[in-house]
This record gives C-alpha cells, sequence and structure tokens, in this order.
C-alpha cells in the first residue's frame, strides 16, 4: 500500500540529472519496493519515487525506471502515466534516469516493462491530475467534484472555465499529496489501447538519437582490447612496441584480473552476489589499447603482438559437447526437476511410446549497436555511461571492482541498439572502469564486431530427449523429458544450484498425470546468458516439434492435437490452470482460422504450427514456406497473440514482428559453434541474418482483453523455429531435429 | 585532406588509411553514421558519396575527398526528407541503430528509381541487417515516400 508524501522541488529536480524544469509537481509514494530494496534509512525520508512533473510551460516529464532497447517501452509507459493524467500525448516528454534506488527495480527484462510499471504510472497519473484539479477549484473557489479535464486543460462545467496544466503547476506543487485516488476505469481509457508515435523516433530518424557508442566525455580516450580467443587461457606475455608506433595511441595497459558479480536478475547493487563459495566468474584476460580516436586504438589493437597461454579448454568444441550431451542421455539425469504420478509403470504399460532428441546450438546476441562502455574514475566519484539493461549490474559490479561504495557509482543508461538480454552484463562497463582507473582519464571502451560475436554470453547449447507414453486411445498419458546441457543458472551461481531449465509448467507437461522431467548438465567454461526469449527459445522449439511428431506419429492434425489434449486438461483443471488453457486453446483456434490452417496450398508449399505461452502471454503462429536449392523461404507467417491490455497496439505489433524476424535468423541461419577452446564464427559473413529480401510477410491479430498487461518483446521470438521445421516435415517428410536447419 | 560533408568543407588531417566512418563519426563528430561490423556486411555505416552508398567503414576517407559525401545529418535539414517523413508515419525503427544507413541507402535508391518495386528495394537493401526485424516497414516506407501510396499513418489506423 503506497503512502503519498509530499515532495519539493529540490528533491525532484535530484532525481533528473540536468534538468532546468520551472516547477514541478510530482506524485511521490514511500513505496512498497522499501522492503524488496533493503533500504538503510539513509538519504531521503523514506523511499521516494517521483514519476510524474507538470512545467510550467505544459509539458509532461515522465521518469521511465527502464531502459529503451528498441521496444517501445519509453513511450508506452509514458502513455500509461499521460493516460492517468489526461494530457495531450503532444506534451509528454519521457525520461530516462541514471540509477537511482528510490525509483525501485530499473531492470529491463523478461519483457516485464509495462507489467512491473503499469499500476505504478497509473497512480501516478492519477494522482497528479488529481492536485492539478483540486488546485483550479481552489482558485476558482468550487467544488473539485464539479471540475473534470480534457488533455491538458482542468475544466469547471457549469462555469466553463477552463485553466491549462501548465498554468496550475505552481499551485498544485504546494498543495498535500492526495491518496487512494481511483484510477479510471479502462473503458475510459484515451491513450492506453491507441497506436501513438513514438517519442524516440524521430530522433532515431535524423542521427540524434544518442546510444552508448555516440558518447563523448572531455578528454575521454577510447580504448581497444585485444582478449584471449581462447575460453579459459590466459596472457602469457605481449610486446607493445609496434602498438605504440601507431599515430594517436597513447598507452597500452594489461587488464587486470576482477571478478564478475551475478548479476542475472539483480535489481539492487549490494544484492549481487560473488556467486558459490569457490566459484568465480572472471574478466577475460586482455590488453588495452589507449588512443585518441578509434581507427588509432583499433590500429594499435591489430599491432599488438600477443602470446596465450592455452587453459583447461584447450580443446573444447560443439562437436566434443554434443558428444557429452548424448552420452548424459543415455545415463541417469543428475538431477530431477520434476516427478509426478507413476511415469515409470505408465510407460511400462503403454500402448504406444513416441520418442525424439532434439539439439540446439550455441547462440549470440549480435545487437546491432557492438558492445561498448565510457568511465569516468576519479577519486571523488565513478560516472558510468552504457547501453545497458541493468544500471544496478553497473552500479553492483563496478563498485565491486574499484572497491568502492556503491553510493560514489552513478550509472547513465543511454539508448540501447538492440538489447536481447546482452546489456544486463556488466563485463563490458568494468572493462572501462578499470580502464579509467589506471590511467586517470574518462574511457569508452568499443568492441569489434568480432569482439562481440566471439566473447558474448550465448544462449546456452543442449540436447533434449522427450518421450510420449500413448495409450489404447492415442492419449498422452505419460511424458518424459531430459535435458542434458550448459546451464546458465551453473554458469552464474557455481555448482549446487538447480539446473533444469525446462518446466513442468509447459505444454504438454502440465496436461499430462504422469511426468518426469530431468536435468544434466556438463560443465564447461563457456558464458552462458539470457537471450530473447531464453530458456523458450530451446523448449518451445523441442515441445513444439515433439507434438508435431506425435500428431503425425497418431494420425492427427497437429492443431486438433493440441485443442484436444488442452480440452481433456481443461475437464480437471483448477480455475486458474483454466483460464490459462482457455487463453492458449484461443490464440489456437484464431491462427488456425486466420491461416486457413487446413486449406490448400499451392503446390510446393507447406504450413507448420507452434503455440506457447510464455511471459505471461500466449502466441500461436503459422509458418508458409516453400523449400528451393535446398533454401527454405517463408513466405507469410500469421502470428496470434494474447498480452491482456495493451498500451500501444502498434508496438506490439513491432515486436512481434520483429519477433519472428530474430527467430528466423537463428532457425535458418544461427550457430556459434566452438572448435579448439573458441568461436568459429567472427562476424556476419559467417554469422549469418535475416536481411530484407528474406522477410516474410508478417500477419499479427491481437486478442482484445482486459486482463492485466503482459510481456511482449520476447513472446513471438519462439514459435517460428519449430513452425519451420514443422513446415519442413509436411513438404518434404524430412523431420529436422537439430538446428539450425541445413538442407543440403 | 579536404572533405565536403552535407555542404560544408573541411580540412583534415588523419593517417592515410583511416576509413571515412571515423572520420565522420571521431573528427567532425557526426555521430549519426553509425559502426556495426567494419567489413561492409551491415550497411550500418552507409553513406553517400557523390549520390552513391558507400559503406564508410571499409572506404578510405582519402576516396571521399573532392566528393560530396552527405551523412543522415545532412539528409534534410529539420526531418523534413519524404523518406523521415515515410519512416515517422510508418513507425519504422525499433532500436533505430541500422537506421541511418537505411535511410541513406533508400535515399540513394529513390534518386534512380522513384517509384522502386519490392524487389528493387529488397536488391538496394541487401548489404543491410536489421536486428530488430524492421524489414517489412522499412519496404512499406519506401513506397510511401515515392508516393505510391495512400494509405493513413500508423497513428491514424485504429
Amino acid at each position: 500500500m503506497r503512502t503519498p508524501v509530499a515532495i519539493s522541488r529540490r528533491d525532484f529536480l535530484a532525481l533528473v540529472p540536468g534538468a532546468g524544469i520551472a516547477v514541478a509537481v510530482g506524485y511521490y509514494a514511500r513505496g512498497s519496493n522499501a522492503r524488496a530494496q533493503g533500504g538503510d534509512g539513509r538519504g531521503l525520508q523514506g523511499q521516494l519515487e517521483a514519476f510524474v512533473s507538470v512545467e510550467a510551460d505544459g509539458s509532461v516529464r515522465v521518469l521511465i525506471p527502464r531502459s529503451e532497447i528498441g521496444q517501445g517501452t519509453h513511450s508506452g509507459l509514458a502513455m500509461v502515466a499521460a493516460d492517468g493524467l489526461d494530457a495531450d500525448w503532444s506534451s509528454v516528454v519521457p525520461i530516462q534516469p541514471g540509477f537511482d534506488r528510490r525509483l525501485g527495480r530499473q531492470n529491463t527484462g523478461a519483457s516485464s516493462g509495462i507489467m512491473a510499471c503499469y499500476e505504478l504510472l497509473r497512480h501516478a497519473g492519477a494522482t497528479t491530475r488529481a492536485m492539478l484539479v483540486a488546485a483550479a477549484a481552489q482558485q476558482w473557489g468550487v467544488e473539485p467534484g464539479s471540475c473534470g479535464t480534457e488533455p491538458g486543460v482542468v475544466v469547471h462545467g457549469p462555469s466553463g472555465r477552463r485553466a491549462a496544466y501548465g498554468a496550475l503547476a505552481a499551485a498544485a506543487a504546494r498543495l498535500p499529496v492526495p491518496s487512494g485516488v481511483p484510477l479510471e476505469d479502462p473503458a475510459t481509457f484515451r491513450l492506453i489501447g491507441t497506436p501513438q508515435l513514438r517519442k524516440d523516433v524521430p530522433l532515431k530518424i535524423d542521427g540524434s538519437a544518442v546510444f552508448g557508442m555516440d558518447v563523448r566525455v572531455p578528454g575521454m580516450l577510447y580504448a581497444s582490447i585485444v582478449r584471449c580467443p581462447e575460453f579459459g587461457g590466459s596472457l602469457e606475455r605481449f610486446d607493445a612496441t609496434r602498438a605504440k608506433a601507431v599515430p594517436g595511441v597513447q598507452a597500452v595497459v594489461e587488464l587486470p584480473r576482477a571478478e564478475l558479480l551475478c548479476t542475472v536478475g539483480q535489481a539492487e547493487p549490494r544484492d549481487m552476489r560473488v556467486g558459490a563459495p569457490g566459484h568465480h566468474h572472471f574478466l577475460r584476460p586482455g590488453v588495452a589499447v589507449l588512443a585518441e580516436n578509434t581507427w588509432a586504438a583499433m590500429q594499435g589493437r591489430r599491432a599488438l603482438q600477443v602470446t596465450w597461454k592455452p587453459g583447461p579448454q584447450a580443446s573444447l568444441s560443439s562437436a566434443g559437447l554434443s558428444q557429452q550431451f548424448q552420452a548424459l542421455l543415455k545415463a541417469p539425469a543428475q538431477s530431477v526437476v520434476q516427478d509426478r504420478g507413476d511415469v515409470d509403470a505408465t510407460f511400462r504399460s503403454a500402448a504406444r511410446i513416441v520418442q525424439a532428441e532434439y539439439e540446439l546450438p550455441l547462440l549470440a546476441h549480435a545487437t546491432m549497436e557492438p558492445q561498448n562502455a565510457t568511465a569516468s574514475v576519479t577519486d571523488d566519484r565513478v560516472d558510468i555511461w552504457a547501453p545497458s539493461q541493468s544500471p544496478a549490474a553497473i552500479v553492483g559490479s563496478v563498485a565491486h571492482v574499484l572497491n568502492v561504495p556503491v553510493d560514489k557509482v552513478n550509472a547513465y543508461v543511454t539508448f540501447s541498439g538492440g538489447g536481447f538480454g546482452r546489456r544486463g552484463q556488466p563485463d563490458v562497463v568494468v572493462e572501462a572502469a578499470l580502464l579509467s582507473k589506471a590511467v586517470g582519464v574518462p574511457i569508452k571502451v568499443v568492441w569489434t564486431r568480432e569482439d562481440d560475436i566471439q566473447h558474448d554470453y550465448y544462449r546456452p547449447s543442449g540436447r533434449q530427449r522427450v518421450a510420449a507414453a500413448l495409450d489404447a486411445q492415442g492419449r498422452m498419458v505419460g511424458f518424459r523429458q531430459h535435458e542434458a546441457h550448459l546451464s546458465m543458472n551453473q554458469f552464474f551461481r557455481g555448482p549446487g544450484v538447480p539446473t533444469g531449465e525446462i518446466s513442468a509448467d509447459d505444454f504438454p507437461a502440465f496436461a499430462v498425470p504422469h511426468v518426469r522431467l530431468e536435468s544434466s548438465v556438463v560443465d564447461a567454461d563457456v558464458r552462458l546468458g539470457p537471450w530473447r526469449s531464453v530458456a523458450n527459445s530451446t523448449n518451445c522449439f523441442v515441445l513444439e516439434s515433439f507434438l508435431d511428431e506425435v500428431a503425425v506419429a497418431t494420425g492427427r492434425d497437429p492443431v486438433a492435437l493440441r485443442l484436444s489434449m488442452l480440452d481433456a486438461a481443461r475437464a480437471t483443471a483448477s480455475n486458474e490452470q483454466r483460464t490459462h488453457i482457455d487463453r492458449l486453446a484461443t490464440v489456437i483456434r484464431l491462427v488456425e482460422a486466420r491461416a486457413g490452417w487446413g486449406t490448400t496450398l499451392p503446390r510446393g508449399r507447406a504450413r507448420g504450427f507452434a503455440a506457447f505461452p510464455l511471459c505471461g502471454s500466449y502466441a500461436a503462429q503459422v509458418v508458409d514456406i516453400s523449400i528451393a536449392r535446398s533454401k527454405v523461404r517463408v513466405h507469410r507467417v500469421v502470428c496470434v497473440v494474447d498480452a491482456g491490455t495493451i498500451v500501444n497496439p502498434d508496438s506490439v505489433i513491432a515486436q512481434i514482428e520483429g519477433g519472428i524476424v530474430y527467430g528466423l535468423s537463428a532457425v535458418l541461419m544461427g550457430a556459434i559453434t566452438l572448435k579448439r577452446g573458441r568461436p568459429e564464427q567472427s562476424n556476419f559473413h559467417d554469422y549469418r541474418m535475416m536481411r530484407i529480401g528474406d522477410a516474410p510477410a508478417i500477419d499479427v491479430h491481437i486478442v482484445p482483453s482486459t486482463a492485466r498487461p503482459t510481456g511482449i518483446g520476447e513472446v513471438s521470438v519462439p514459435h517460428v523455429m519449430p513452425a519451420v521445421t514443422n513446415a519442413i516435415f509436411a513438404l518434404t517428410g524430412k523431420r529436422i531435429r537439430s538446428l539450425p536447419v541445413k538442407l543440403a | 585532406m579536404r572533405l565536403n560533408v552535407n555542404g560544408t568543407t573541411h580540412d583534415v588531417s588523419v593517417p592515410k588509411d583511416t576509413p571515412l566512418l571515423w572520420v565522420l563519426r571521431d573528427t567532425l563528430k557526426l555521430t549519426g553514421t553509425k559502426f556495426g561490423c567494419g567489413i561492409g556486411q551491415c550497411g550500418a555505416c552507409t553513406v553517400l558519396m557523390d549520390s552513391a552508398p558507400i559503406r564508410s567503414c571499409s572506404t578510405p576517407a582519402t576516396r571521399a575527398a573532392g566528393k560530396l559525401i552527405l551523412t543522415i545529418e545532412g539528409l534534410s535539414p529539420n526531418r523534413s526528407h519524404a523518406l523521415q517523413r515515410a519512416w515517422v508515419a510508418e513507425q519504422v525503427p525499433q532500436c533505430g541503430y541500422c537506421q541511418s544507413g537505411m535511410l541513406m541507402s533508400s535515399a540513394a535508391l529513390l534518386l534512380r528509381a522513384p517509384t522502386p518495386s519490392d524487389a528493387e528495394i529488397d536488391r538496394a537493401l541487401s548489404g543491410h541487417i536489421c536486428r530488430c526485424g524492421t524489414y517489412a516497414r522499412i519496404r512499406a516506407a519506401i513506397h510511401r515516400a515515392a508516393g505510391d501510396t495512400a494509405q493513413p499513418s500508423r497513428a491514424d489506423a485504429r
């Protein structure tokens, strides 16, 4: 329960660096985040959250506690606040704050931005509106209840008097902040649910948007770092003579050994851990060339002569990992994720068993903007600029390696040229901070594309064995899933943590009475991280391919099979489970209809289907493909999505479109393969991407809903992968069980 | 060397092998042109040289001497180029990092093919990568800028 607290102009200004505002009305709440943040009682009284301010000129500034990585969250969340405030969209300015624990969680990920901040910003907008109305009513000597608003204006119906928000702001700022202001009825939403134009788009069409790569700090040097190419290797020696001779090169510095904290999911710098005792994750060894400009730094780095010492992983290879995965699947599993009912008896008495194994490779994020960070370290303070998905990770990690209090570290978030989960890792900011500390000037670390591909935190690889026990009627009564994989959880936290990244909440496990899910891991020093849609990217491929195989094996239509299984599960489901089943069944039925599933296609074309809930939302896709000269061409993708209440439908469509293209790059082209302890790929010539000529027509249908907003950013990525391979089977009879697709 | 960028002459002194990209970004402080791959595979660094698109990451600045260089900053004074207006109407950018390059290649395309077909668009932009997957909207925006569509903008469509 939030208790609003009045805010002074000075305090509000303190939260918005560089704000030159005349007057502010802020809505502040002693947040329920106080406990979650583990606040230590220092600083301003209680926890302050200031999200909405109205200025004398009528502009409305909304602090957005998330990063804008292309997903439209800045404008979306600003729309939410503006709707409650009843502001004209043209007057609204979303503002990116730096790290500030008073704002609560600022991590961007899990497709949760709108979901997590929706209520907060509705309250902020509505409360600010109430204060403006109260100020107008006071000035007019009327009852606040007799006043209403039109966008940006308070209106007194009976007399027709009007006052613009900007003119009222100063007076409103002096009023007490009311509590319990009722939220508007969703039926009266004016902005929420409409395709308002995004505020960042104009900046992104004239070159003025500032990405991390564009940050410039006076006195800054540019750093290009050569890092140990082999996972687990170390630096033996280097010769900087030739590097220093490159014009513009100022210094050559060996990166100190530095520990990186476990930052996945952590929102509070103090909560970041070093991992289990004995488990460490270190910065990759490297040598940095510091120069007056980027080109000199890169040329200097090329001129470095470095000798690396091989480590324990000199022979690590994808082929070797694959053999280990296969061996693990033949042996008893290392751990049980879920065991329900009597799986062994069910399989022993099954009328039929369907079984298959699937294998998935490492994948790189390949954000369009290569990794970079700018750091300025002085005795008094540390300032970091980065295209980050976690300012808390910056603050915690940099404070740790520099051994300074977290309060001394300031993190500023720029636009991000793509995030996809990569920008939550603080390795790049730590490099910049260490170098700035070493030489005493601000440093911008710029990664090349080769660095970006070869020193990524990859989507884990693995192999899964799935089996279904069918009864005499062909119903699935038993289900087993065993994944042998590289575990992201173990990578970050060390041994002894749960490693299973499969879930009994997925379908079909949740709908089957006898279920056993198991996990086995290969312990290899490969950096792993959350990749857009995370474990869903592997599990959806495995499960939706497998259900297609079950359908084929039992002579049933794949869509009809899903619907009948869901229908059967519904009979014994709880209320909550039933809603879940109904929402999934609805998107399946809708995509079936909209894609013309079952209707005739021209010769040489086939369809494939997949459905999977993730991030709280529900999505189903049908793809339509052909194959020519061993190459798959995707003609059309139809996607139906239910994401609850939609803030900006055009942003949703854009994200769904984008996620589909992201998934297509992975299924058709994507693999990071390891050989001799290092990735074989290095740039876009061998880690290939979908281009405009490859892009299918995409049809998105959003299911109208008044349920709470749920995720979108990652939601459309997984389905297209099994949908494509299911379509390949329908067209050719060839079953693809490992990615990327190779037909030749 | 003397460079003409967006109509302004600059005298710059850089090592001979410096790619035009880094002269634009670091010497002239025009950061609208982006670094994506360094090997001419992604198109983010595209600028126009005498109205033709070039990958500035792989073009020595010396090759631009005496030519007219146009970057995203010079496409229009106030976001008024037909492509920029179309990019807004179609809400093309997501992260936006590839879009400077996309716009410059698209501008070059419209100069030689005022109403391009989808196939011509695909060919002209085949050297570009967009990780956010905005390709369909790019095509729609080019058609819109070419004046061959009367569709309402995405903000009008409800």
